[in-house]
């Protein structure tokens, strides 16, 4: 019989005790683990997708929820920036690609955006691809032609109008639409399939006014980004929805858009964007990376709370675990006085002592991560609705393992206690 | 093995009264000796200090070629895992345990392999009638049975030196008759030492001695 087989049946003995105490612990490993897979999946969620971003220009309010609502597509558009803002900023000499986005609109709970062949230039960091049609998974990217657009942004202000107008009529009718992996796999849309948005970002939004329809022309690659829950479509046909007609800056007077992608040229220019947009008053400039640094720095802090909880609920499991083998002790003497007699040395009471703890410790910690990815599971849907981002609940992070390798040290140092009480045990006046 | 306590003293220091005193005891190896004495006359002191659990106040222990003072603790633990069998009143077998367990794990702390050690350990049940219940749990087992399987534990691991204290106390005639029988067989050729005052076991010894004789009181 081995050592680890008497740990087992002592610990089988008292089941319930054993249970209840690898219980404890459990609870405590659920929380690090839930706190531990969310940190990541929300690092991840803002982090990944970020990448390759570099500004976002928008009319003035918070940076951040202009990052937020640009790249992320979360929360509200802050307001409405002058389309000759866009124009300025695609001629600038520091600008390497100027992409615009419209927003308002949703097609069965996925957002829409209005914008140019831009988005699907090589330079633009999602999909990753070289060229604009390998960006796509099936179908070609879409056509916003410049002469449709200034008819429909002339159409909607002082905007100057379009100088061939049987062209621009001819493409008027040219509505087209991308979507983004996801919103073509949960809608089953294809290319060929046509579809209607609807007014507004909230749940369902509601029907336009007038009946228009987009023709899906293409279907982008998988990014793993919010990018796969868009629905693009080309800016022209955005601002000829009749809906749209009150998109005005009220303050010039001009069509809006609701953002600018800026993707400056290498070295200084980033720089020399930035200093040179804020000091605009009618707009602002945020650098991407550092919102989301700023974003995440916050979110570290409350996360930061969630964990040292955490911890405490496991010193909490690992503690009930000392006291649980120390009260055994009352009537464990005699039988640890048996083990001496046979030959056990003290080393190896107390031996039996924590490795009872571990063990303990090493089965509640593994049904607290096991538990803490199902609760993960459960709640990933309403995260995904509140945040944005799907957590996985079956990625297990390195950082688990290590906590719970420490979750079984934490058991050992738990069971020391108990050990060493054991450790003491006179023979002789234990044995009868 | 040989057994020579001279001079050996003790008393716990809670108490301070003397618990044990020795002039001198020699055991020849593979020699039987009866230890008979009142309650409170030290005999388990004795066998407490024989297996090495208890350190004399004063005296010198030498089992066989070792002088227990000379060992460390944990030197001490290895020796009696090896060299000594004990066998209990109330048999201190381990309930969480089968049978078969009871009998491999004193053989794991001498150092016995664990094939052999389950070989060995399903020998002896088959010996004591016990075959068939080998995975049962002690509290299972009759009081005789018990202290059968008390005894197959001591002697499983084939020590030098089987101390036994009052290991019929708790047994019916039957009972006590077939664990002394078995005490006595099972530990031919070894030095056995059983302190008892059960005249049932006292009658099988050729050698009896009292705790009054060691301590040189009568």
């Amino acid at each position: 019989m081995r050592l680890d087989q008497l740990v087992r049946r002592n610990l089988r003995r008292q089941r319930v005790s054993s249970s209840l105490t690898a219980l404890n612990v459990g609870l405590g490993a659920l929380l690090v683990s839930v706190v531990l897979v969310l940190r990541s999946a929300t690092a991840g969620a803002f982090l990944q997708p970020s990448r390759g971003f570099s500004l976002v220009v928008g009319p003035k309010g918070s940076r951040l929820e202009l990052v937020l609502n640009t790249v992320f597509h979360l929360g509200q558009s802050p307001g409405l920036l002058p389309y000759g803002v866009f124009e300025e900023l695609e001629r600038h000499p520091s600008t390497q690609l100027a992409v615009p986005y419209a927003v308002g609109d949703t097609f069965r709970g996925f957002r829409v955006i209005g914008t140019t062949e831009a988005f699907f230039d090589p330079r633009f960091p999602y999909p990753s691809a070289t060229s604009p049609d390998a960006k796509l998974e099936s179908g070609r990217s879409l056509r916003c032609d410049r002469a449709a657009l200034s008819a429909a942004l002339a159409a909607l202000g002082s905007h100057e109008p379009p100088t061939s107008s049987p062209a621009v009529s001819a493409l008027a009718a040219a509505d087209e639409a991308v979507v983004g992996a996801r919103v073509a796999a949960a809608l089953d849309v294809r290319v060929g399939d046509r579809i209607e948005p609807t007014h507004g970002i909230e749940a369902g939004g509601v029907a336009h006014s007038e009946r228009h329809l987009w023709q899906v022309v293409g279907v982008l690659a998988r990014t793993d980004t919010p990018l796969d829950d868009l629905v693009l479509i080309n800016l022209d046909s955005f601002l000829r929805i009749a809906d749209h007609a009150g998109g005005i800056v009220p303050e010039t007077n001009e069509p809006g858009i609701s953002a600018v992608l800026l993707f400056p040229k290498p070295g200084v220019h980033k720089a020399l964007l930035l200093s040179q947009l804020n000091k605009r008053s009618t707009l602002q400039v945020a650098d991407v990376d550092a919102e989301v640094r700023a974003l995440l720095s916050l979110v570290g802090n409350v996360d930061r709370i969630f964990f040292g909880i955490a911890v405490l609920v496991v010193i909490v499991g690992v503690v009930s675990v000392a006291v649980a083998l120390y009260n055994t002790l009352a009537w464990r003497r005699r039988e640890l006085a048996i083990l001496r007699i046979l030959g056990a040395s003290r080393r190896t009471v107390l031996g039996i002592l924590v490795g009872e703890a571990m063990l303990v410790s090493a089965v509640g910690g593994a049904l607290g991560f096991a538990a803490g990815h199902l609760v993960v599971a459960a709640v990933a849907g309403l995260i995904e609705r509140s945040a944005g981002f799907r957590p996985s609940p079956l990625v297990f992070l390195p950082e688990e393992a290590i906590a719970y390798v420490l979750v079984i040290a934490a058991g050992a140092v738990g069971g020391l206690l108990p050990g060493l009480e054991a450790y003491r045990t006179d023979v002789a006046s234990h044995l009868a | 093995m040989n057994v020579v306590l001279e001079g050996v003293r003790h008393a716990y220091a809670r108490s301070g009264r003397p618990a044990l005193s020795v002039g001198r005891l020699v055991i020849g190896s593979g020699e039987r000796l009866c230890l008979v004495g009142r309650s409170g006359s030290g005999k388990t002191t004795l066998l407490n200090v024989l297996s090495g659990v208890l350190l004399p106040s004063a005296g010198r222990v030498r089992l066989g070629d070792v002088e227990l003072s000379t060992l460390s603790e944990p030197e001490r633990d290895a020796f009696r895992a090896r060299s000594i069998g004990c066998v209990f009143q109330t048999f201190n077998l381990l309930d969480q345990l089968s049978a078969l367990e009871n009998l491999t794990l004193a053989q794991r702390f001498a150092g016995v392999a664990a094939e052999p050690a389950r070989r060995r350990a399903r020998e002896l049940l088959a010996e004591l009638g016990l075959g068939e219940r080998e995975n049962a749990r002690p509290s299972e087992l009759s009081l005789g049975e018990q202290q059968r399987l008390a005894i197959a534990r001591a002697v499983s691991k084939r020590p030098s030196l089987v101390l036994a204290d009052e290991p019929t106390a708790s047994l019916d005639d039957d009972s006590a008759r077939a664990a002394i029988e078995l005490l006595l067989a099972s530990t031919a050729g070894g030095t056995l030492l059983v302190a008892t005052h059960d005249a049932r076991v006292i009658e099988r010894f050729a050698r009896v001695t009292t705790m009054d004789e060691l301590s040189g009181a009568s």
